[in-house]
């Protein structure tokens, strides 16, 4: 069939393999060219739905997802149960490191690093980590604590630190730019992700050096569960996000196609995402806001970065996932075993959010006839 | 072998399979057999009119037969092997973290020591330690007359405050301060009042740390030297940006009485990780004590 939006020769199904537009919706096309309802890493999902493991996880599957979810709540589960105990220490290593484990599982998962393990872990975590070092060790050196509440220390935590992460997040991840395997906006996002997760890892480190250090079983735990849902949720998702979202958006190509609009939102959308988390935290803060009110306001935040992600890869997909060549596959959302260029044609997924592998086979028939139709050419 | 549903083998005919009804996924009426779109498919079945170029084998559909063996599995993990590797490591770093705390079971549950040693205590005018080179850097702000000890900066200041800190960074910081009272009017009420201030501004959970019972002490006022108290509240201090640490907040504080007759709390602040608090205050030069003079600050009648 002709595809209604290409007008490209397209196997006969719901998603236009080419396009990745919905088919059968020509009297509406914005609802089959830029098919809000169906993410395109995800189809089973609207592009705005505030979904946190589908956007920073975009490789893998249901199934696979499902799993990642499970083992996340399983990990939240533990950090409980070691702070009611009073191992805050034990609470706080499996803080730091739940959401980076989960991100390094799914890399190791989707083989999102093609055949480079060693340069995409060692550009993105590793840089991230030494990165974080340097920069909390110098900030805490620089801007230094105060016994109370004054502008120059609260300016430096709240605004000019958050800045200067933002800035230096990503750079990690924008190393492997130029590498033309991972020319996709998509690599650039989960990239910049793993950077953030580095980041994170080391700033946590950090901050909490002296607690983990001098900290024994505490009996008096009950004021570490905020902190540590903080350490373990909400600032690696912070920092996760908007690394990915810096880096997706210096990554693109181009800033045309219908998502422009998205690709200049990148970075404002960050800066204000990362002050108002740091800045609007500690204005709640200090004016004696309840605690896990506070939780949800950051975490509010965090979510608006993730929603912009959606959009911003949504838009990049579709537009990156045009005139590929045609190859057997089994899509890891909706297990088809298909004939597809840059989408299933069964749920719509892009084949660049799938695992970088090749994961089916052309039957013996179409090998054949191509094969027959390459002799008589 | 890789997890493919049964439907997906029975695509190799021209005529579609019938599609797993996946959530939000819609059909399109080509594709809906049991529907009006079954004369649609039929009408315009013509394998040339909707097989992409490189896929021109008539008969064929976008659906293909189960691969064949020897093809890559689709998940590099096993079912719930995600779920497994994950809770390995994280049993591993939470067991080495649980271990490394048995093991060094720092200051949260034991705290012991004794008042910084260059506090002057009642009674005794002679400090325990030897005093500190003279500074010859004293500080004057509207509040007091502050002594800057050799190695200390001065990092942060307010009308009724200011912060010294150690240069070379680290945790550690010394403030001084002074602030209007309105309903206390003894050491021991502001000793519960800064603790209160602790649990508001920081950590609910502060507490006036064990084997610290408060000393009496003084400090040095315009109008003459006014009765204190040394408390030490243990607690865990998260500055704003996310540097926390176990800390012990010392304060040596007295209430003083102003010119015009209002009480007004006058007190040093001593901060340090809870590991290195007794040898920071004990490194506190004596002179800072005696020679920073509280404005209008008179000991109470």
């Amino acid at each position: 069939m002709t595809c209604d939006h290409c007008g490209k020769q397209v196997p006969d199904a719901v998603f236009c393999t080419n396009c990745g537009a919905h088919q059968g919706l020509a009297g509406d096309a914005i609802a089959a060219q830029e098919r809000p309802q169906h993410f395109a890493a995800h189809p089973g999902e609207h592009v705005s739905q505030p979904s946190v493991l589908s956007t920073l996880f975009p490789h893998l599957g249901h199934q696979k997802l499902h799993e990642f979810r499970t083992a996340f709540l399983l990990g939240v589960a533990t950090i409980v149960v070691l702070v009611a105990t009073g191992l805050i220490v034990a609470a706080l290593l499996v803080s730091i490191f739940l959401v980076p484990t989960l991100y390094l599982v799914s890399l190791y998962e989707a083989q999102v690093y093609r055949n480079e393990p060693a340069l995409v872990l060692g550009a993105t975590l590793v840089g991230g980590i030494i990165l974080g070092l340097v920069v909390t060790v110098l900030a805490d050196h620089i801007i230094g604590i105060s016994l109370r509440t004054s502008t120059g220390p609260i300016l430096g935590y709240t605004v000019l630190l958050p800045v200067i992460q933002l800035i230096v997040m990503p750079l990690p991840a924008l190393v492997l730019r130029s590498r033309p395997q991972f020319g996709e906006t998509i690599d650039g996002l989960v990239f910049g992700v793993a950077a953030g997760l580095g980041f994170s890892i080391a700033e946590s480190f950090v901050h909490y050096s002296r607690v983990i250090a001098d900290e024994g079983v505490q009996t008096n735990s009950a004021s570490w569960i905020y902190p540590m849902v903080s350490l373990a949720v909400l600032v690696p998702l912070m920092h996760g996000s908007t690394a990915g979202a810096i880096a997706a958006t210096l990554w693109r190509p181009s800033r045309g196609g219908s998502g422009r609009w998205v690709s200049y939102l990148g970075i404002p959308m960050a800066l204000i995402a990362v002050v108002a988390f740091y800045a609007g935290g500690h204005i709640l803060v200090s004016h004696d806001t309840a605690p896990l009110l506070v939780l949800f306001f950051q975490g509010a935040i965090v979510l608006s970065v993730i929603v912009y992600i959606r959009h911003l890869v949504h838009h990049a997909l579709l537009e990156e996932g045009r005139d590929l060549g045609y190859r057997a596959i089994v899509c890891a959302h909706c297990h088809h075993h298909v004939m597809a260029a840059g989408f299933c044609p069964s749920c719509g997924a892009a084949l660049a959010a799938s695992p970088r592998r090749e994961t089916g086979a052309a039957p013996v028939a179409v090998v054949a006839a191509d094969a027959t139709a390459g002799a008589r050419t | 072998m890789t997890d493919v549903p049964p439907d997906a083998s029975m695509g190799s005919g021209l005529t579609p399979p019938a599609p797993a009804d996946y959530a939000g996924i819609a059909l399109p009426s080509s594709l809906d057999a049991t529907g009006a779109g079954d004369a649609q498919f039929a009408a315009s079945a013509s394998p040339s009119s909707y097989l992409p170029p490189g896929y021109m084998v008539p008969g064929s559909s976008p659906y293909l037969p189960p691969p064949p063996s020897g093809t890559a599995r689709l998940h590099r993990t096993g079912h719930n092997g995600v779920i497994a590797i994950v809770s390995a490591i994280l049993i591993v770093v939470g067991s080495a973290g649980a271990v490394y705390a048995a093991l060094h079971t720092g200051g949260g549950t034991a705290i012991t020591g004794s008042v910084p040693a260059n506090v002057p205590v009642t009674g005794s005018s002679i400090p325990t330690a030897p005093p500190a080179p003279a500074s010859t850097d004293t500080v004057v702000t509207p509040f007091a007359t502050v002594f800057v000890p050799n190695g200390f900066s001065v990092t942060d200041q307010g009308s009724d405050y200011i912060v010294l800190t150690p240069d070379g960074a680290g945790d550690e910081a010394v403030g001084v301060q002074a602030e209007p009272l309105t309903s206390t009017t003894t050491d021991a009420e502001l000793d519960q009042a800064l603790l209160a201030g602790d649990r508001q501004n920081g950590d609910p959970s502060a507490a006036f740390c064990k084997a610290k019972p408060a000393t009496s002490t003084q400090v040095v006022g315009s109008g003459g030297d006014i009765a204190a108290h040394a408390i030490s509240v243990c607690e865990n201090v998260t500055p704003t940006g996310g540097a926390a640490f176990a800390a012990e907040d010392g304060y040596v504080d007295a209430v003083a009485k102003g010119s015009d007759g209002k009480y007004k709390a006058v007190f040093f602040e001593i901060l340090a990780p809870i590991g290195q608090y007794q040898a920071f205050a004990n490194s506190l030069p004596a002179a800072l004590f005696t020679q920073t003079v509280f404005t209008d600050a008179s000991p109470l009648p």
